[in-house]
């Protein structure tokens, strides 16, 4: 398990990744039957690292903004697996995406999953034509 | 669309395709369960992708939090 820098992957990808409390990487976080890689080594959590006696502490929220060269820009899709959705109940799993104005565009519905399983989800912006 | 923001425990593999026009803040909306639909409706345009997989994880100096309605963590 490893932490790593918002801007990891801001040069190769365009991508500023900020996960509440942190970003951090694992095989599976100690849980290997329940969270398993699409990718066949890591995924991603927001941090932060602790277990507190009973209580689970941690962050659920990231944000991905997207960069080229020095200057943000829009994306006109984002998409990710999540993975071992399985307990909504818990904390709903979901993204939303915003425009340049920080207004929400759009979101997906609560992804659901079997245990240990993934789904894919992606949103892709299209400028609405206007026919007249 | 300027940002995405996840609401998730965990995460793997994220896709970006770049450039929208600046206008586009009333964009429509399409939703995709399937990389493959995905990429096809951004064909045309660059997409990069994470995985995360170039990161060294053998440090273990923490662990994550079970989710609340999964056993207790292996030792």
């Amino acid at each position: 398990m490893a932490s790593f820098s918002a801007t990891k992957y801001r040069r190769s990808a365009g991508m500023i990744i900020t996960g509440e409390g942190g970003q951090y990487a694992s095989h599976a976080f100690r849980l290997p039957h329940d969270f398993v890689p699409v990718s066949k080594r890591n995924v991603y959590a927001p941090g932060p690292v602790a277990w507190t006696g009973s209580a689970p502490v941690g962050g659920n929220e990231t944000d991905v903004t997207f960069f080229a060269g020095s200057g943000s820009i829009l994306a006109a899709g984002f998409g990710c697996y999540f993975i071992d959705a399985d307990c909504p109940g818990d904390g709903p799993a979901t993204f939303t995406v915003y425009n340049y104005a920080d207004t929400a565009l759009g979101g997906t519905p609560i992804v659901q999953t079997k245990s240990a399983g993934h789904k894919f989800v992606g949103l892709v912006a299209v400028t609405a034509l206007v026919a007249r | 669309m300027k940002r995405a923001m996840l609401l998730t425990a965990l995460a793997t593999m994220m896709f970006l395709a770049l450039y929208l026009p600046a206008s586009a803040t009333t964009a429509v909306i399409h939703t995709y369960y399937s990389p493959a639909a995905f990429k096809a409706a951004l064909a045309g345009f660059p997409v990069k992708a994470v995985n995360f997989d170039g990161i060294n994880t053998a440090s273990r100096t923490w662990r994550r939090s079970p989710p609340p309605s999964t056993a207790a963590a292996p030792a």
